[in-house]
């Protein structure tokens, strides 16, 4: 029993009274500058002016009465004190039952208290005094606070949290805690995911409140259609009937470039880094240099409009009526493949480096392995064309004329899911993490879960469009949708509620119809105009950013007219003659 | 039943059944450390007060018959952070500040995950909602910051409302 006997003394010889135990186990910690501030906070009463010494003399009587005496006493200096006398007292004994647990606490239970707060309520906390400022702006409470929220630090914000953040967390502690006695060597801490996390929520109260001020507005292939839209870092990317496309810039609004070359409407585009691909009525597909407008090269080879594309890495794949696809080297414009099977035209494809799934009129999808040109699956199943598709590595969904929409397993080509509800042609869809966003000619958008097969949501009702969807779009919280009915709406994807109409286009009841839209995490593009002239074809863009010098996304002039606040005055006439 | 003697900081002895107390994850070590042979092996606790051992005592013997907590698996989805509290436990954890706080004390120095959560919601439930003035005021805590620095806080804290 030795080792038992040695084990006991020691702690008996550590045994102190309760009331020292927080100090005990304070100093039991690493970080003894906490104790600076741990120490000042001890509970006691607050220092008093010195007693005279007839009143020192007074107290010592009373210390010598017995504690029924004392009672007695106590509720007679009660009963003869004044109201303000009370408040004193009342003060003083509620102090004595206070406890700041965050800063007397050792650190880590105090930032577990505080990992059950909101940000809201961290924020607040922050404000209160040094110490709880420094544990509230925890970079690892901020941390987990994005990741409940699902913030994905972007570019630039990613550097920074890269440069100083999750591996040199401790180090940028210790930091923080140098404070010194004397105030003025008080670092700000201000940790990136903080940061990252106030504007992200910034930027979604934006898209929920700022008001509405000004449309600004980019006259586009005026009397003519835009068919496709692109929005590329900074870059609007727009394609027309008219046979051009325009480069223009979503920071200034200025037009960049226009692109001429193709003989015919162009009905596809797309951008990636300086890289500008476009197809055509004409057969072909051009590659663009973006910032020169360059025509780089001219790929040929389709027999009939080039439909759709798309672009990943130094390759293209493009659908075409003429049934079939083809894969091309877009640095020195060879086709690769020509990829045939289908036995209609080719209306829509998704490439992902590796495979290509293309959708058709012959009411087939098609999987392809693009780097041997051999088609690995067809998918039937559909009754009619197919419009529109989306894959990911487990599943490939797919809209189609006959008015459901189809999962199906990525790997065995097995349709894990006929989703039904729709009552017309779905064209547009968006995929992310298993929320699938469907937009319908019966003028409805769904949301569904692709693993059950559960609609989750109809964005309908009195706020709904009352014209067939025309693009989805898909942010953190959101959902955007634009429709014939020449309104764009933004909807909660968690709730499937309403949340409100960013774009009404006074022609809405006559014609003015929302063709394309796109967006960024904080700027909205839209395409719109009419078939009966009633609205000029033009592009709005809208923007929901805030003033943040440390993160802008590579958006640097967007300050011009990134405002928290309404639009000033002289923001908008500056606007007006850029865009004029 | 086997039992075990704790000896709180105060000297005072509590006899325990082992079944009550083996959510503590230290007694639990100690008592296969000092391998308890009778009843009348003792286990000193320094660091909490006959008061407090009492209370958590009464918790463990409450919640004695709980299934241990699951551990999170690799796989599951980010877990939800569980922050709701029974009734038992709402009652049993009302009390004042000061006895709080050594209760969390005790929770986290005798490893007693249930109450120790249950500990710090409630300290954070005293705080959430609150401006920085009421919780200054809820924890009797001195306003150290100059008024550059918290314009300075304020400022890096802006948080768009909602109208």
């Amino acid at each position: 029993m030795g080792k038992d006997n040695t084990i006991s003394e020691t702690m008996c010889a550590d045994a102190v009274p309760t009331s020292y135990i927080k100090n005990s186990m304070n100093q039991s910690r690493d970080d003894e500058e906490l104790n600076e501030f741990n120490d000042d906070n001890d509970v006691s009463l607050p220092s008093a002016s010195p007693l005279s010494s007839v009143l020192a003399e007074w107290l010592t009587v009373m210390d010598s009465w017995n504690p029924t005496d004392r009672l007695n006493v106590i509720y007679h200096i009660i009963k003869r004190s004044e109201l303000d006398e009370l408040g004193h007292m009342k003060r003083l004994i509620d102090s004595l039952f206070q406890r700041d647990f965050i800063s007397l606490l050792p650190k880590e239970l105090a930032l577990y208290i505080l990992s059950f707060i909101g940000p809201k309520d961290l924020l607040q906390g922050a404000q209160t005094c040094r110490y709880w400022r420094i544990l509230c702006d925890d970079s690892l409470l901020w941390k987990e606070k994005c990741r409940e929220a699902g913030i994905i630090p972007s570019n630039a914000m990613a550097q920074r949290i890269h440069g100083r953040g999750e591996a040199q967390n401790n180090i940028f502690w210790t930091n923080q805690l140098h404070l010194g006695g004397n105030g003025s060597s008080f670092v700000p801490n201000y940790g990136s995911w903080k940061a990252a996390y106030i504007r992200q929520h910034n930027i979604e109260m934006n898209w929920r409140w700022q008001p509405i001020k000004s449309q600004i507005s980019l006259r586009a292939h005026t009397e003519h259609w835009i068919t496709c839209l692109e929005f590329s870092s900074n870059r609007i990317v727009t394609g027309s009937d008219d046979t051009t496309l325009r480069v223009w810039s979503a920071t200034t609004g200025r037009c960049l470039l226009r692109l001429v070359g193709h003989t015919g409407g162009v009905w596809s585009a797309q951008i990636s880094g300086t890289t500008i691909i476009s197809g055509s009525t004409d057969r072909t597909l051009r590659v663009w240099n973006a910032d020169t407008g360059a025509c780089l090269h001219i790929l040929e080879g389709h027999t009939s409009t080039v439909r759709c594309m798309h672009l990943f890495g130094k390759k293209v794949v493009s659908g075409s009526r003429d049934t079939t696809l083809r894969v091309w080297n877009v640095d020195n414009g060879e086709c690769l493949h020509v990829l045939v099977g289908h036995t209609a035209a080719v209306r829509c494809v998704q490439y992902n480096g590796k495979i290509a799934v293309s959708g058709a009129y012959d009411s087939m999808i098609r999987v392809w392995d693009v780097e041997s040109g051999e088609c690995l699956r067809t998918l039937s199943g559909h009754a009619d064309r197919i419009y529109t598709l989306r894959f990911d590595d487990m599943h490939i969904v797919s809209g189609s004329l006959d008015t459901s929409i189809r999962v199906w397993d990525a790997q065995t080509g097995i349709c894990k899911h006929t989703l039904m509800g729709h009552r017309s042609l779905t064209s547009v869809m968006e995929l992310r993490n298993n929320l699938l966003v469907s937009g319908n000619a019966d003028s409805t958008v769904k949301i569904w879960d692709i693993t059950t097969g559960q609609c989750l949501f109809t964005l309908s009702g009195p706020n709904g469009h009352l014209g067939p969807v025309t693009c989805v779009r898909l942010l953190n919280k959101f959902v955007i949708t634009s429709s014939d009915d020449g309104t764009v709406k933004l909807w909660d994807i968690a709730t499937g509620a309403f949340v409100r109409d960013l774009v009404k286009l006074h022609s809405g009841e006559s014609g003015g119809k929302v063709w394309w839209i796109t967006a960024s995490e904080t700027k909205l593009v839209c395409a719109v105009g009419s078939h009966n002239g009633t609205e000029t074809t033009k592009l709005l863009v809208l923007d929901f950013g805030v003033n943040s010098p440390e993160y802008d996304d590579g958006m640097r002039d967007a300050s011009t007219f990134t405002s928290n606040s309404p639009l000033k005055p002289e923001h908008l006439n500056i606007m007006c003659s850029l865009f004029r | 039943m086997p039992f075990v003697n704790l000896e709180s900081s105060d000297g005072d002895l509590v006899k325990v059944d082992v079944d009550v107390i083996k959510c503590s994850v230290t007694i639990n070590a100690l008592i296969e450390h000092l391998g308890l042979e009778d009843d009348n092996e003792v286990v000193p606790l320094q660091n909490v007060g006959t008061e407090t051992l009492h209370k958590v005592l009464a918790w463990a013997k409450h919640h004695k018959d709980d299934l241990p907590s699951v551990d999170d698996d690799e796989d599951d989805p980010p877990r939800e952070r569980r922050t709701d509290i029974t009734t038992w436990d709402a009652n049993f954890i009302k009390m004042e500040q000061i006895q709080l706080f050594d209760l969390i004390l005790a929770a986290n120095y005798l490893d007693i995950s249930g109450l120790l959560d249950l500990g710090c919601k409630i300290v954070a439930d005293m705080i959430k909602g609150k401006t920085a003035d009421e919780i200054r005021t809820m924890f009797n805590i001195v306003n150290d910051l100059t008024p550059q620095e918290q314009e300075q806080i304020r400022k890096e804290n802006e948080w768009c409302e909602e109208k």
